[in-house]
């Protein structure tokens, strides 16, 4: 066919090197090419233990530990009792059981409930705060039902923490027959009372941020008694729930700091009012320094605000109380302080004072408190004191953290199944076994926990689970990145295979037709 | 498979309060995707609609407006500060308060994809942030040049459908929102939500595939088109009907009020991925994804009372935080000097070149540096030899 063409006859050199040339390409191709085509396009997957984060764990229960103590009972009659309430006390509540103690001494902790026995005249269980436990009190001879009235008390005083645990399991999709039918058996407006506390509050985590704020129309006031008013009304509460919930708390004095433009207050006789509608847009979030998101968690606000003198007294058009909750955001409370006459000047009689005393922070800081208890998620049962309330949250929110974990995990197991695009990093990996092993600790540690000690470990293993869980999901080497349809891929690779790879192929195919050519010869 | 389904069905019968999916947030992300001065309409566009979400009350912190370009700066304009959205120049867009959260070249795909499913490296602040949870509405409008199935982002890249599509999938799964509206305004814009499979989302877009999407009309003065056809047209709605937040009007009126003739092209709205399908999506009213769900409380004043009862309790809590501050305090001096001690006696060689060394700029993995220059020097030294050798081994 050459010679017709009239073509050269090519040397025996040139035909060598002609397959000497084919050959390197191809052997850079396979060793240099491909190693690092796969290299740069392969995406990094560990492979996550998918069956145990997805694996659900419906029954789930726990005990409250109560303590009984007396100073009149003798030791064994006490043991006695104790095991007596137990029995009663297992009733129609089947998510948590009593777990009754008796000890000569109780001590407080982060979850006992305490109830001192004593006899008096008749069958009565009061709270008394100075001792921070139940004070029981039985008529002579009445210790035979004793137990019956100890069991009704705590069934009914506990109702309502069952029907929140109840209510998080349905909402979490955790929820069974025995748990739907419960519900159905609640008084309508406690379920109300539960689902509205649940809106309003922030969703439970491990981490807050407390942002305490004093914003003022004009210069003055620049001062507060924080230090004070924090020691007073706040920091029990965080020191309370400690063993849950790493609360932080800062304070800020801003001046010059009018609220939102769009708000105009009206003159009523003497005084200025808000609309209710103007509560929602009164937050100047454009210019207010709020939220500094400092580390993980939400931040709660609250903001003391004082206007300008001429706006004084700013109340709102209600006639209420001075103070709203935005929900799942914070709490306002508008401070109207007395003017303070002034000899200075000449031109303003009256100014507003240069700094705001304990004394006039009570009001705002009472709400405050209110407030924070509610965004929190702290149960607002009126059967419960507050001690007994912070005991009973903190049970709820390990609870939810749980909860919240191993539903974060079953969502990432999901959708790394689903998106076979997402990279999926060896930390993450990480992050999920260290979750996973913390939430077994945790399931565990819930069916043996009668002490307020061995409910600490659960604490700690609940919320370093969820911190664990969130940091894998939310892993910010996962966003995978823009995704290619197949028919996208051809257009990319063709033609740079294209123009490429036909050269190379048919080069390697006649090198192959020589080699078996001169096989055959 | 099928009786969980019964019985979640007959436990919604029951359960009517429990179930129902009230909202106790709204969110709004804004987007615009292009740059350039003959893009004026695209920042109209996406102002008017934070204009009017912020009407409607939800508040900047829960607003995420994303814009490439900064119209009202461009020296093209004639009437600098400002951006309007009509020829008779009567609202400005831009006005005093305007909170851009992403300008510039920070509206990328990368992103908005983060913004999104929310995974940031640490420091982002929370006003760059969707932080949304199951019970949030989120609204979110896109507009910009697109075409099948893509939406390009300033020139330089796109957001596909299936990228939208596996967001929302992992915002669904990770509960970051209730029910969530998407807006897009390009060409062929239904086509950006063909490949949608997460629960709960209204989809709604300005054109059918092969079509264009029109602007509306232009100012003579300004220069260029102000605003699209089909954002004039829903802004107008909003504008018309939705007045405040106690207004009625639903998502079916909404949608029933494009009107092809006007607007130039067939818009479309998916239901089939929301829960009840078009019947339900059609009922929920326009401000639960473009207004503020009003959850203000005024605190009464019984409720104060009531926790005045526990003030007892409080004030041993503040005995009970005191001698533990207290003793926090003293254990940690006594601490601090224990460590003082030991670091001394044990290395205190260490720690003082560890203190004295001043902070500088770090760099990433140290030793990579010389291993890298070895390397490069080695293919340099491996490429010189094959050309030397290589036109020996030939000649």
């Amino acid at each position: 066919m050459s010679l017709a063409m009239g073509t050269p006859v090519e040397t025996q050199r040139e035909v060598s090197l002609r397959s000497r040339v084919v050959w390197s390409f191809w052997v850079i191709i396979l060793l240099l090419g491909l190693p690092t085509w796969w290299a740069t396009t392969s995406i990094e997957r560990a492979s996550l233990p998918s069956d145990l984060m997805l694996a659900s764990h419906d029954d789930l229960w726990y005990s409250i530990p109560v303590c009984l103590s007396s100073a009149s009972i003798a030791k064994n009659e006490l043991a006695k009792l104790a095991w007596e309430t137990q029995k009663l006390a297992k009733g129609q509540q089947f998510l948590f059981k009593f777990h009754v103690q008796a000890q000569i001494q109780c001590q407080q902790d982060a979850v006992t409930t305490l109830i001192t026995i004593a006899e008096g005249e008749d069958y009565d269980i009061q709270y008394s705060s100075r001792s921070a436990s139940f004070e029981a009190r039985y008529p002579e001879g009445g210790m035979p039902s004793l137990p019956f009235h100890l069991a009704t008390f705590l069934q009914s005083a506990f109702l309502e923490e069952h029907a929140s645990v109840a209510y998080q399991l349905f909402t979490s999709g955790k929820s069974n027959e025995d748990i739907q039918s419960f519900i159905q058996t609640l008084p309508q407006d406690m379920t109300n009372n539960i689902q509205k506390a649940a809106n309003r509050a922030f969703k439970p985590g491990s981490n807050y941020h407390l942002s305490i704020s004093l914003f003022t129309a004009g210069s003055a006031p620049s001062s507060w008694d924080i230090r004070q008013a924090l020691d007073t009304y706040i920091e029990p509460i965080v020191y309370a729930l400690s063993s849950t919930s790493n609360i932080s708390v800062a304070s800020q004095v801003q001046l010059y700091s009018s609220f939102s433009p769009s708000v105009q207050p009206q003159q009523r006789d003497s005084t200025w009012r808000l609309k209710k509608e103007d509560l929602t847009s009164f937050v100047n979030t454009a210019e207010w320094p709020l939220s500094p998101s400092i580390g993980q968690g939400p931040t709660i606000n609250f903001i003391t605000y004082v206007p300008a003198k001429q706006f004084i007294p700013l109340l709102l058009d209600d006639n209420s109380t001075n103070s709203w909750l935005v929900p799942q955001w914070g709490g306002i409370t508008i401070l109207n302080p007395p003017l303070r006459s002034n000899e200075e000047s000449e031109l303003e009689s009256e100014v507003l004072p240069d700094h705001l005393d304990h004394a006039s922070l009570v009001p705002a800081f009472e709400s405050f408190q209110t407030q924070l208890l509610q965004l929190l998620g702290v149960p607002q049962s009126t059967k419960l004191p507050l001690q007994e309330r912070l005991k009973s949250f903190q049970r709820l929110s390990a609870l939810s953290l749980y909860l919240r974990t191993s539903s974060n995990l079953g969502s990432l197991a999901r959708l790394a199944q689903r998106l076979s695009n997402i990279p999926i990093p060896r930390h993450v990996l990480r992050s999920v076994d260290s979750a996973l092993a913390r939430l077994s600790v945790f399931q565990q540690c819930l069916t043996t926990s009668t002490t307020g000690e061995s409910w600490s470990t659960c604490f700690t293993s609940a919320r370093a689970a969820f911190v664990e869980s969130e940091k894998a999901f939310f892993d910010k080497s996962m966003v995978g990145q823009v995704y290619f349809p197949d028919e996208h891929k051809v257009a990319v690779y063709l033609p740079l295979l294209g123009p490429v790879g036909v050269p190379l192929v048919v080069g390697l195919l006649g090198e192959m037709k020589s080699i078996i050519g001169r096989r055959k010869r | 498979m099928h009786l969980p389904l019964l019985l979640l069905w007959a436990l919604s019968l029951l359960l009517p309060s429990l179930v129902h999916s009230a909202h106790t947030s709204n969110w709004a992300v804004l987007v615009s995707t292009s740059r350039f001065w003959f893009n004026y309409r695209h920042l109209s566009n996406t102002l008017s609609l934070y204009r009017t979400v912020k009407r409607l009350g939800i508040p900047d912190s829960q607003i995420l407006l994303l814009l490439p370009d900064d119209m009202a700066c461009n020296p093209r304009n004639a009437f600098p500060g400002t951006v309007y959205s009509n020829a008779d120049r009567r609202m400005d867009l831009y006005g005093e308060n305007v909170e851009v959260d992403y300008r510039g070249y920070e509206v990328t795909v990368e992103n908005f994809i983060r913004l999104l499913t929310d995974r940031w490296a640490d420091g982002v602040p929370a006003s760059k942030r969707l932080l949304t949870d199951e019970g949030s509405n989120v609204l979110i409008y896109m507009t910009g040049h697109g075409g099948n199935e893509f939406l390009k982002f300033q020139d330089s890249e796109e957001i596909s459908s299936w990228d939208l599509a596996d967001a929302f999938s992992q915002m669904r799964e990770k509960r970051r929102f209730n029910e969530l509206l998407f807006m897009i305004d390009t060409c062929q814009a239904n086509t950006l939500y063909r490949q949608f499979y997460a629960q709960g989302v209204i989809a709604t877009g300005s054109s059918e595939e092969d079509e264009s999407s029109y602007s509306h009309h232009a100012d003579n003065d300004v220069g260029v088109a102000v605003i699209d056809r089909w954002t004039y047209y829903v802004l107008q709605f909003l504008e018309n009907e939705v007045k405040d937040l106690q207004s009625e009007k639903t998502l079916g009126d909404l949608f029933d009020s494009y009107d092809v003739e006007k607007i130039h092209s067939r818009p479309g709205v998916r239901w089939d991925l929301f829960p009840g399908g078009e019947q339900a999506g059609r009922n929920r009213r326009v401000v639960d994804f473009f207004g503020n769900v009003q959850g203000v409380e005024v605190q009464d004043r019984d409720s104060k009372d009531s926790l005045k009862e526990d003030l007892d309790g409080l004030m041993i809590l503040v005995k009970e935080y005191e001698t533990f501050a207290a003793a926090q305090e003293k254990n940690r001096t006594m601490r601090d000097e224990y460590t003082v001690q030991r670091d001394t006696a044990s290395m205190g060689k260490v720690q003082g070149l560890h203190h004295s060394k001043p902070v500088g700029p770090m760099r990433l993995k140290k030793d990579s540096f010389s291993l890298r220059q070895v390397a490069g020097a080695a293919i340099l030294a491996g490429l010189g030899s094959l050309w030397y050798f290589g036109s020996k081994v030939v000649i």
